[in-house]
């Protein structure tokens, strides 16, 4: 239990260490490039993890998986230009914050149109917090310091 | 700019969101780490193509020559899914997983900016912005508990 509360927990900081390292390459190659490059680097290190853990063979129910689903890789290099240009102008704290409310805003949506909402009133609740939240540090980062 | 750079974050939020809900079948039929190699490749072939068409034009980006740790991001990045599988299904189940996660990406954000580490401008918070991050945490962390 202790060992995956901390898993989970450094899992979330290697999560913005990537971030961060994407953003700091832009300053010098510019965002689309820093993805290109972020994603070549993430499919090596999964090509040596698929190979050790899975191996080759284990391909089987390809032909049953959806190909809308292959356009999470186009998703997740949109999003890599887009932080990686915020990241530096705007610090890595309030970015990081914003992209966590976007993302939850969004699962917020998805799961009310898939109908997998337990409870209304705590999904509004949750979004009007993050909603707030997002304005407070909009107007936050309009006040000059 | 200010507004620009807002909507730039929570947009990139809302399209990680929805590349997660777009490779959720992909997870299931194939397993986590096959799904992360797919949308690795996918993207780095996206994102390549695109750098490929911008770097006709002439950049305004080419500062100076980068670290060459700069170029590692997307090596930690790579294990995120897959240790995420491992944790969804322990003790700690998938609410647990992403609120922990969600305060590891504070924590490291937090961290970058108090102490200017990997060469990131240093920044100290203001309290509306501590307001801000509690809040929108307090939001997520409603939304993962109490919700779904």
């Amino acid at each position: 239990m202790a060992f995956m509360i901390l898993l989970a927990f450094v899992n979330g900081l290697a999560v913005s260490l990537s971030r961060v390292v994407d953003a700091r390459l832009a300053l010098a190659r510019g965002p689309v490039a820093a993805s290109a490059v972020s994603h070549a680097a993430g499919f090596l290190v999964l090509l040596a993890l698929v190979a050790a853990v899975e191996g080759f063979n284990s391909a089987g129910m390809w032909s049953e998986v959806p190909k809308v689903t292959y356009l999470s890789g186009v998703a997740s290099a949109a999003f890599v230009f887009l932080s990686s240009w915020v990241i530096p102008r705007m610090g890595a704290l309030k970015s990081i914050l914003l992209v966590v409310g976007g993302q939850m805003l969004c699962g917020a949506m998805i799961d009310g149109a898939m109908g997998r909402v337990q409870s209304l009133t705590m999904e509004l609740l949750g979004v009007g917090l993050v909603i707030a939240g997002i304005n407070i540090l909009h107007f936050a980062a309009r006040r000059p310091a | 700019m200010t507004p620009w750079l807002c909507l730039a974050a929570v947009v990139g939020g809302m399209v990680l969101g929805l590349g997660a809900f777009l490779g959720d079948p992909l997870a299931r039929y194939t397993g986590a780490l096959w799904a992360s190699f797919v949308a690795q490749a996918v993207g780095a072939l996206f994102a390549g193509a695109a750098a490929a068409a911008l770097a006709r034009r002439p950049q305004a980006a080419t500062a100076a020559k980068p670290p060459l740790w700069a170029y590692l991001g997307g090596v930690p990045g790579a294990f995120t899914i897959f240790l995420a599988s491992i944790t969804a299904q322990s003790e700690i189940g998938l609410s647990g997983t992403v609120a922990l996660m969600l305060l590891g990406q504070v924590t490291f954000g937090l961290a970058t900016d108090l102490s200017g580490l990997l060469s990131m401008p240093r920044r100290q918070p203001t309290m509306l912005d501590f307001f801000g991050v509690l809040t929108i945490m307090t939001g997520s962390a409603v939304i993962i508990f109490f919700a779904g």
